[in-house]
């Protein structure tokens, strides 16, 4: 029964590539926004030296307001393409849930891959400590699409969808920009893995405890 | 302390008006209750 | 009979309260007469957390049992939480602005959590406003209610620790967060959370009664 789980989350995970592979739209979305912010932040702030502290906080503020303008469509366009209930009838809510949820973190990893060497070029950040940026990184982007995948479920029947997103996602994520500003900044400062165990460690319970929760909610939003 | 005494009273009219309105409304509610 | 006795009897002890309050001398001398405020300030934000901790209890039964009257339960404690949260928050606002000369600080833990409760309380009212069907409403809000629910303790635990130990120096934060009650101090402020809490349970069954009655009206017609 388990390769039969497996199988299917990866099915509407090689869906959920494919189509997004063909219109490009998420990605575009999430890349060209991020883009613009990080250069406007660039252009606006560049000439100013700014600590440690700000440019952690700037990251994940560009972050944020990527994945707020892009991930709220992974259920709307089911929605909107009339594929909701062929999908329901293909596999159960845990295996979608998972398939959306490795999607999800799919895209922000693009993004992030794409978007972290940009932004210490234009920002000009010394990065001491590439190893433990790139786990915080990481951490929260796992963090991030395990609070807002099942949110983007539970928008996606609703009317007003992309403020109602950020509305909802927001008091959700805050505990993970604190965390993962936290990381980042001990990564930037050179505080190494001691400096940054608080935020690992609540970073790590944080995308357990959402993941989870999401899990076991997951069927009532998706099946009412 | 004069102003003290002030917020004070203004408090327990405040009061006085609340508690008014939910006793007179819990009335209400307890004989539409009755009569059901 | 008996009901009508209780409810007197919680005028005279708020009453009672409301006079107390501000005839013993005042709370804490550092601070002094506003400190007053945290005779009313402190059951507000109780009540903030006791409603959304209803609003969750009701939130998981209503997912097992289906039935309205346990959705209404849940959303008629989030509109209590709601109304006690924003009093909480324009309380404690008032007091920062008298004591610390600001109205707002991103550094006061409890100012975060109770700002964190209010667009929790606020994102689910949306919520429910933003879905036509009635059926989805109910359980779409309560899963949102579920799943926002480990955020608090987050941020009423681990974020003060977090944050006292990024301002160590700031001490009138750390004499706020721990005023020590003597005298006269405790017994107000015991009965006034004794209070409040019962008059959130009577304005909660008050909510109940009422919807009862309707649904019953609206069925005989």
């Amino acid at each position: 029964m388990s390769s039969g789980w497996t199988t299917k989350a990866l099915a509407v995970l090689a869906k959920d590539i494919r189509t997004e592979l063909r219109t490009r739209y998420s990605l575009n979305a999430l890349f060209m926004f991020a883009f613009t912010t990080l250069v406007v932040v660039s252009f606006s702030l560049g000439q100013l030296s700014l600590n440690v502290q700000v440019l952690s906080a700037l990251y994940w503020i560009i972050i944020f307001f990527a994945s707020m303008s892009a991930l709220s469509g992974v259920f709307v366009k089911e929605e909107d393409g009339k594929t909701a209930q062929t999908l329901r009838l293909f596999a159960r809510p845990s295996v979608i849930y998972a398939g959306k949820l490795i999607y999800n973190m799919l895209l922000l990893t693009i993004l992030c891959a794409l978007l972290t060497p940009l932004y210490v070029v234009f920002m000009n950040v010394t990065v001491p400590d590439w190893p433990l940026l790139l786990v915080v990184i990481l951490l929260g982007i796992i963090g991030l699409s395990g609070a807002t995948t099942i949110i983007g479920a539970i928008v996606a029947k609703a009317n007003v969808r992309g403020a109602l997103f950020a509305v909802l996602s927001f008091p959700i994520l805050l505990p993970l920009l604190v965390a993962a500003i936290g990381g980042t900044n001990a990564a930037l400062a050179g505080a190494g893995w001691d400096g940054a165990e608080n935020q690992v460690r609540l970073l790590v319970a944080y995308a357990v405890i959402m993941i989870t929760a999401s899990a076991v909610l997951f069927d009532f939003v998706w099946n009412g | 302390m004069g102003s003290n005494y002030t917020v004070m009273f203004a408090n327990l009219v405040i009061w006085a008006g609340i508690f008014l309105f939910l006793f007179r409304l819990d009335k209400k509610v307890s004989d539409s209750e009755k009569r059901k | 009979m008996v009901r009508k006795y209780l409810q007197i009897g919680l005028f005279v002890l708020l009453a009672g309260v409301i006079y107390f309050s501000f005839t013993t001398p005042a709370p804490q001398q550092m601070i002094g007469e506003a400190s007053r405020i945290f005779y009313y300030h402190i059951p507000m934000a109780w009540l903030t957390v006791v409603a959304y901790a209803v609003n969750l209890i009701y939130a998981v039964r209503f997912l097992k049992t289906r039935s309205e009257l346990d959705d209404f339960r849940s959303l008629w404690s989030a509109e209590l939480g709601t109304m006690f949260c924003v009093l909480a928050t324009i309380s404690g606002s008032l007091f920062a602005k008298v004591t610390w000369g600001v109205y707002w600080t991103w550094s006061e833990p409890r100012m975060l959590s109770i700002f964190i409760l209010l667009l929790i309380y606020g994102a689910y009212l949306s919520l429910r406003a933003a879905i036509p069907t009635p059926e989805r409403k109910g359980i779409i809000s309560a899963a949102y209610s579920i799943f926002a629910f480990p955020t608090v303790p987050f941020f009423i635990f681990i974020m003060p620790r977090m944050m006292l130990s990024l301002h160590p120096a700031d001490s009138v934060v750390d004499k706020n967060l721990h005023f020590t009650m003597g005298g006269t101090v405790l017994p107000i402020f015991l009965v006034s959370l004794f209070s409040f809490t019962v008059l959130y349970f009577w304005l909660f069954g008050l909510g109940i009664r009422l919807h009862k009655v309707q649904l019953a009206r609206s069925e005989e017609a």
